[in-house]
């Protein structure tokens, strides 16, 4: 069957980059389901393998080293609140996990993260990458 | 409940890390008995704009990120040593969005603070103890959207927030803008308590939530102007010393006479009221907004309020307020 590959990597824009998807992070999906990970060499008309999960955990700045610069701005996630009855809970509460919004000239990525425990590293949850044509 | 000095001889061996240390200044309470069985660690107002040229946290000093990273990284050890047993919040202003965003504080384009390369160690801290944010004048766009990493935390940011049984933090600001004419303090301010506690976020946006309240259009136009309008800080005051006698349950104090005082005792006082407050009084009220660090009180609600305004990070200053059992005092880093 045929499965949709999308580059996940946003790279800059010129020169434009040679057709590459072998060893770099994507999403993949079709009717044989979906994945996210390190992406096999393409062989033979065949749909994409993703022959390695994202790295385990890893750190904000290797995330931003894979798919380079965050949006400067991006739809909103969740909003603060008006309560004022509400107390703080004691004791570290750290994220568990968070979002992270990608974007060059064509494409918009959205990265869903889980944290490793409590350490300040995290695991890819969900990749959605959304591209335009020739805007 | 740990004793006052006990919690800033840790604190400071952890600020130590990373080469940074306490130096007391004038303000410190001290409580006739312990009253403040949690530790508290409060952050001020911060102001982070874009890292660039014109950020009055950095003020052209890059150490001055490393500072507030290491003060953050401070508390999330203190915490880590001490699991569940003490609280951490930054007071409002976390992030100057009025400044970067042509003075609209309401504007959710706020990614060139939330990208600045320079925060980057700062806002890993704040994700990682979760710190609480009051919302303040400055960045009033969280009522609208938190930063992408505290997303799955947005009931983290709020206007305000009790710390225990019977301290509260407030930003401050939502007493400095007059009220109507007409309109006493008293009135506007059950009117504001009262907003707060019936507004639901998501559903609503604040703006849409204050044209629904049955409430004249003056004190419309007023509650506009405090949640979403643009203001400047309200900058040094002269504040005049307070020679009134003690109330019986402080012990010492070097106290002012703070602006607004009366006024931001009589607002909690109302949110003591609500029924989400669950019979809850402040004997300690944590504010920001004016960056000048006092310790005040009041009784104007019939019980004896401390007031202490923590002070800021703009410009060439570093303050923290640590509260715990009978003191609660603010300091540089340095």
């Amino acid at each position: 069957m045929h499965g949709l590959a999308l580059l996940a990597g946003v790279g800059g824009c010129s020169p434009p980059r040679p057709g590459q998807l072998n060893g770099r992070w994507v999403a993949v999906a079709g009717p044989e389901g979906a994945a996210a990970g390190i992406a096999a060499p393409p062989t033979a008309a065949r749909p994409l393998a993703v022959n390695a999960p994202p790295p385990a955990c890893f750190d904000s700045a290797t995330l931003d080293g894979e798919f380079g610069a965050r949006c400067k701005e991006n739809e909103p996630e969740a909003a603060g609140s008006a309560a004022v009855t509400d107390e703080i809970q004691p004791g570290n509460q750290p994220t568990p996990g968070e979002v992270r919004w990608y974007c060059d000239r064509r494409t918009v990525v959205r990265i869903v993260l889980d944290r490793c425990g409590t350490a300040n590293q995290f695991r890819v949850r969900q990749i959605a990458v959304s591209i335009d044509g020739n805007r | 409940m740990p004793a006052f000095d006990q919690v800033i001889a840790e604190f400071a061996q952890f600020l130590g890390r990373s080469q940074l240390a306490l130096q007391a200044t004038n303000v410190r309470v001290v409580f006739s008995s312990p009253v403040i069985d949690t530790p508290i660690f409060a952050i001020p107002d911060v102001h982070l704009c874009g890292g660039d040229a014109g950020d009055i946290f950095l003020n052209g000093t890059p150490e001055k990120a490393l500072a507030l990273a290491g003060t953050l990284r401070a508390i999330y050890d203190y915490q880590e040593m001490h699991p569940q047993s003490s609280r951490a919040v930054q007071l409002g202003d976390w992030f100057d969005i009025w400044r970067v965003c042509g003075e609209d504080p309401m504007s959710m384009a706020y990614g060139a603070i939330d990208n600045a390369a320079a925060f980057a160690d700062i806002l890993d801290y704040d994700a990682r103890i979760g710190l609480a944010h009051v919302i303040g004048n400055h960045d009033a766009g969280f009522l609208n959207a938190v930063p992408n990493r505290r997303a799955a935390q947005a009931s983290f940011f709020r206007l305000g927030f009790w710390l225990g049984h019977n301290v509260y933090a407030l930003h401050g600001h939502q007493t400095s803008i007059a009220p109507p004419a007409n309109q006493s303090f008293d009135q506007v301010v059950v009117h504001l308590a009262t907003l707060l506690g019936g507004f639901i976020p998501g559903v609503t946006k604040i703006q849409e939530f204050i044209d629904k309240q049955q409430i004249v259009d003056e004190v419309k136009l007023w509650l506009h102007d405090v949640f979403t309008g643009s203001h400047e800080d309200t900058g040094p005051h002269l504040r005049p010393r307070d020679r009134s006698n003690l109330p019986a349950h402080l012990k010492t104090g070097d106290f002012v006479v703070r602006e607004d005082l009366d006024a931001l005792a009589s607002l909690v006082h109302q949110i003591e009221q609500l029924p989400g407050s669950q019979g809850r009084a402040a004997d300690l009220l944590l504010v920001g907004h004016s960056h000048v660090p006092c310790a005040s009180w009041s009784d104007v609600a019939g019980r004896p309020l401390v007031v202490v305004d923590a002070g800021a990070w703009v410009y060439g200053q570093a303050n923290i307020a640590i509260a715990a059992g009978d003191t609660v005092a603010v300091f540089d880093i340095v």
